[in-house]
């Protein structure tokens, strides 16, 4: 527990840094719109002003940039958060939302179903349209209960086995999804790298309304586990000693957080770091209470998401950079920074 | 109090408890005594409920020992020191004592009971320091004010009375100084009606505050005996070490004894 002022300046310059993403992330891109036309929307959507923009101007801000800018925060707080959780459960700041093979599982089905052109089979255009997406998380959801039946006996969930089991389905799923690759022609290349490096292209009204529909109430969810995670970083007697039903509360924040990666990943892709450094940030910066971790995830995760989809879609304007490639480009140097701060802090 | 019947624990086919009729008494002190692997911390944790036996039945006082919410109420272990989340703070640790007690935010009364315990480990200056930060005395201080604060219903005295506190080797790490103060501790909450139950490797600390003693070897009940009825022959048996009666209640080896004297 931080002393409250030191906390009130922690979360005003977050507020302050988190709005001008979000206008840097609705003002640029490949269409013009300035800032003076966002307040003139914002004006008339609430009937204050007339409306001065063009048709098109309006179409584009409301049809495709904000829906991509709420996608973006929402996949980027959903992926902290799973990142937060599943490093508090597993007492390992290094462990990551994909740590299960959730992420790379989802990736090997979405291979799979390309390579065989599975989308292509069904005639109903909307169906056609989300084959690839309910394949994938289907694909993510077999990954996740596969991992959770092997490290299970007895009622409980074997954490260290789930660890191994993880690194056991990763290695899988990245040796079918390189075979598939393998067998691939150029066009099916291109869309499997698309899962392999992640990108919010695909943003529409439709999915980040999905995405908003299923995450948010599993956030919120895992926002009340913040108690349970503290008790267990104990170990999980100790937080039996402390009331915490451990093996039901295991299951739970396994499959949250789960969850998340996988609506995540099936609508995005695979986009890697932000799960893992997001929380390891602020635990470094504000400590380790957990409810705390929990909740700036969300917030620095959002914002940290908006920035990287912004410049993904504006630093080699008409084209997108895949945002994979930003968020580990901007995450591993970072990453490494800290484990060499650790290891000077570990060797005294 | 606390009842075990016929407790018996089995794991991966090694017998580490068989048999194990005792109870456990509010405002009594018992100390398991017995040679390395006897089984005295697993006795410790099937009592507390930290693992189920195999066989036999433990029955608690008015609450539904299947609940862990319920039992944290009326029992507080403190374990041997293991992993833990290094970067929390020393009340945020302590704190945790009040998680059975709470929802989502701690009340006045928690804020007051955690206050109390910080001031009675005299660990309160270092309230916002981080785990990591400290010596394992200081640690084992903040551990024992999280287990003390669990112990109180609400922040009068009389609200620990009838609990449990379960506590494996807590002298670890302490210096001579807190090792009495852990002793004070253990008087007085006995004295406020709390059954403690503790797991001691020195023998004369454990006869001069027991109320009643729990001899374990080769996880078997060797004997239950007040510390006035410990004799030589006793400690022989269940050490297999020579002993010699040295004060009043005073109890050492012979052997090592004799080797120290080669030095002076």
């Amino acid at each position: 527990m931080t002393g409250k002022r030191s906390n009130s300046i922690w979360y005003v310059s977050l507020a302050v840094i988190w709005f001008v993403i979000l206008w840097f992330g609705l003002t640029s891109g490949s269409f013009e719109i300035g800032s003076g036309d966002l307040w003139n929307i914002l004006q008339y959507k609430l009937g204050f002003a007339e409306l001065k923009l063009d048709d098109l101007s309006v179409s584009v801000l409301t049809q495709i940039r904000i829906p991509r800018v709420i996608l973006a925060a929402i996949v980027g707080a959903s992926l902290s958060i799973a990142g937060a959780g599943l490093q508090g459960l597993f007492r390992n700041p290094l462990a990551d939302p994909g740590l299960i093979g959730v992420s790379t599982g989802a990736s090997a089905f979405a291979a799979f179903a390309i390579v065989l052109g599975i989308p292509a089979l069904f005639s109903v255009s909307w169906l056609n349209m989300f084959a690839l997406n309910v394949f994938t998380f289907i694909g993510a959801l077999t990954v996740m209960f596969l991992a959770i039946m092997i490290a299970h006996s007895r009622g409980n969930t074997l954490l260290t086995t789930l660890l191994l089991t993880g690194i056991a389905l990763n290695a899988l799923g990245a040796s079918i999804t390189g075979l598939l690759t393998f067998l691939s022609e150029d066009e099916q290349l291109r869309n499997i790298s698309f899962w392999m490096l992640g990108s919010l292209g695909g943003a529409n009204w439709t999915t980040t309304l999905v995405l908003t529909i299923i995450n948010i109430p599993v956030i919120i969810l895992l926002l009340t586990r913040g108690k349970v995670l503290n008790a267990l970083s104990l170990g999980e007697e100790n937080a039996g000693y402390l009331g915490v039903n451990v093996r039901r509360e295991k299951s739970i924040i396994i499959i949250l957080s789960s969850l998340l990666v996988s609506t995540c990943v099936s609508l995005t892709g695979v986009i890697g770091f932000v799960g893992l450094v997001v929380p390891h940030v602020i635990r470094l910066l504000k400590g380790g209470d957990n409810k705390f971790i929990l909740f700036n995830s969300i917030i620095v995760g959002s914002g940290f998401l908006i920035l990287a989809d912004t410049i993904s879609r504006t630093i080699i304007i008409p084209q997108e950079l895949p945002i994979g490639i930003i968020t580990s480009l901007a995450g591993a140097p970072l990453f490494l920074y800290i484990i060499i701060k650790n290891k000077q802090k570990a060797g005294v | 109090m606390i009842r075990l019947d016929n407790i018996s624990l089995q794991l991966n086919r090694k017998t580490l408890l068989q048999d194990i009729s005792t109870s456990f008494i509010p405002g009594e002190h018992t100390v398991i005594l017995g040679p390395n692997g006897a089984g005295k911390s697993t006795l410790l944790r099937v009592a507390a409920l930290g693992i189920q036996p195999t066989g036999g039945t433990i029955s608690y006082p008015s609450v539904d020992i299947s609940s862990q919410a319920q039992l944290s109420k009326i029992r507080t272990f403190l374990t041997q020191q293991s992993m833990f989340n290094s970067e929390l703070t020393v009340r945020e640790l302590v704190f945790m004592g009040r998680y059975p007690y709470y929802h989502r935010t701690p009340d006045a009364t928690d804020i007051e009971i955690v206050e109390n315990a910080l001031q009675r480990f005299s660990i309160k200056h270092l309230s916002e320091q981080k785990l990591q930060f400290l010596s394992g005395g200081e640690l084992q201080r903040t551990h024992l004010a999280r287990v003390y604060a669990q112990l109180f219903t609400d922040e009068q005295i009389s609200s620990i009375r009838n609990k449990f506190l379960f506590m494996d080797e807590p002298v670890n790490n302490l210096d001579i100084k807190h090792q009495e103060e852990l002793i004070t501790l253990a008087t007085e909450l006995t004295e406020n009606g709390v059954g403690v139950v503790s797991v001691l490797h020195d023998i004369n600390m454990a006869l001069h505050t027991a109320d009643k003693l729990i001899l374990l070897k080769k996880g078997l009940l060797a004997g239950e005996l007040s510390p006035t009825e410990i004799t030589e022959n006793i400690l022989e048996d269940l050490y297999e070490l020579p002993f010699e009666q040295t004060g009043d209640l005073i109890f050492s080896p012979k052997r090592i004894r004799s080797k120290i004297y080669q030095f002076f």
